[in-house]
């Protein structure tokens, strides 16, 4: 076993001073084998997507939990889950993978407000954020919360209730988890519902996260017909898989790189001091190349935030 | 003795890391669409390839066994590429 190590991974006169590893022929196998597996694996989550898929460990309770958590933390009050807000969400949801855009605004120009007026919710303030790609709760509110323009929803005076979606489905071309969170309120700001009964003919909108839009006095009625918009268009069934396949096949990537990395780092530095002369390819080339992978993959398996 | 190599091709190293972090910006901000980051990658290798034995041509130590190499540690940088890609995400 050792033999087989130091062959594989070390340079020696058994593997001709170069690792076994880096050897053309290894290379091109161990290039062949990764290339069909990306492709098996793509078939096994067609044919089996309760063994192979995409999923998360997000729910709207933990989502409003630590919400809450982040206002109390900055001294103001909890928000209320409202089942309007939350209808609101789904179907904003399921509008984004309906008609495949990862924006507050839908390519027929649907708003955020769109969704929910029609969820029936009078709102004077209103506010949304979006993430995707995330897979924990914390993560997602974590990385609203780095956000100054996402922050401001989650932790503004003018809202008293929220709502949220989560839905995996095929956005842009990428199975992913998506998280939809509206905020509201149906009174203004420090006005007492007595103050409300004068001013309720004026609806003010403040911004989703990532276009902040001033407040403006809208129309007075508000529908409140269809409280979910294309409910019935989930793009994924809900089948939790056994395995994510994001963080499955990102775990097996990163691992190959570090060893192919690894081992050409102690290729060359052994090489070096032993002085031995081959006819190779400049490692330090290598290094750099398989490194820039190393940290796009650690990017690439980040959530994003609009 | 690396480090007298590393200055030795100082001006080849630091262009090399000039075409590659600009590759990476220009994948990262394309994010939200893996298809498109796929494509930038496999034009990256492609620049990692030539640049790599353009250097070895003007060192007059181009060979194909060399060759050989880059492209093979390409070839296998864009296959792990899209085995996270297809197989993780679904592309």
């Amino acid at each position: 076993m050792k033999d087989f190590m130091r062959h594989l991974f070390f340079p020696h006169v058994s593997n001709n001073y170069r690792p076994k590893l880096l050897h053309h022929k290894t290379l091109l196998i161990v290039t062949l084998i990764i290339f069909f597996a990306g492709f098996s694996l793509s078939a096994i989550r067609n044919t089996f997507p309760s063994v192979l898929g995409t999923f998360s460990n997000i729910s709207n309770q933990q989502l409003l939990l630590l919400t809450n958590e982040k206002r109390q933390e900055n001294g103001l009050p909890p928000l209320t889950l409202n089942s309007e807000l939350d209808s609101a969400a789904l179907a904003k949801a399921n509008n984004m993978f309906t008609e495949d855009y990862w924006a507050h605004d839908s390519p027929d120009g649907k708003t955020p407000w769109y969704f929910i007026k029609q969820a029936g919710y009078n709102y004077v303030y209103a506010g949304e954020n979006l993430a995707r790609g995330f897979t924990t709760p914390s993560d997602v509110v974590n990385a609203w919360m780095a956000s100054p323009e996402h922050r401001q929803n989650m932790l503004s005076p003018n809202y008293t209730n929220v709502g949220f979606a989560v839905e995996t489905g095929k956005l842009t071309g990428e199975d992913t988890v998506l998280v939809v969170e509206m905020f509201g309120s149906t009174t203004l700001a420090g006005s007492t519902q007595n103050e409300l009964g004068s001013q309720n003919n004026n609806t003010k909108e403040v911004s989703s996260a990532s276009s902040p839009t001033p407040p403006v006095v809208t129309e007075n009625s508000v529908p409140k017909s269809g409280t979910v918009l294309d409910a019935s268009k989930t793009p994924i069934p809900s089948v939790k898989p056994l395995i994510d396949s994001a963080s499955f096949s990102s775990d097996i990537a990163l691992f190959i790189v570090s060893i192919f990395i690894l081992t050409l780092i102690l290729d060359m530095i052994v090489i070096e001091r032993k002085k031995v002369v081959r006819i190779v390819g400049h490692n330090i080339d290598h290094i750099m190349f398989l490194s820039l992978l190393l940290i796009l993959i650690l990017f690439m398996i980040r959530g994003v935030i609009i | 003795m690396i480090k007298k190599k590393i200055n030795e091709h100082l001006l080849y190293y630091i262009s090399l890391f000039i075409i590659l972090f600009l590759g990476f910006i220009l994948i990262i901000s394309l994010s939200v669409n893996k298809s498109l980051q796929l494509a930038v990658f496999i034009v990256l290798a492609l620049f990692y390839v030539i640049w790599g034995l353009l250097h070895h041509y003007m060192n007059h130590e181009l060979m194909t066994k060399v060759v050989v190499e880059y492209i093979l540690i390409a070839s296998l940088g864009v296959a792990i590429m899209l085995f996270l890609l297809k197989g993780g995400y679904g592309i």
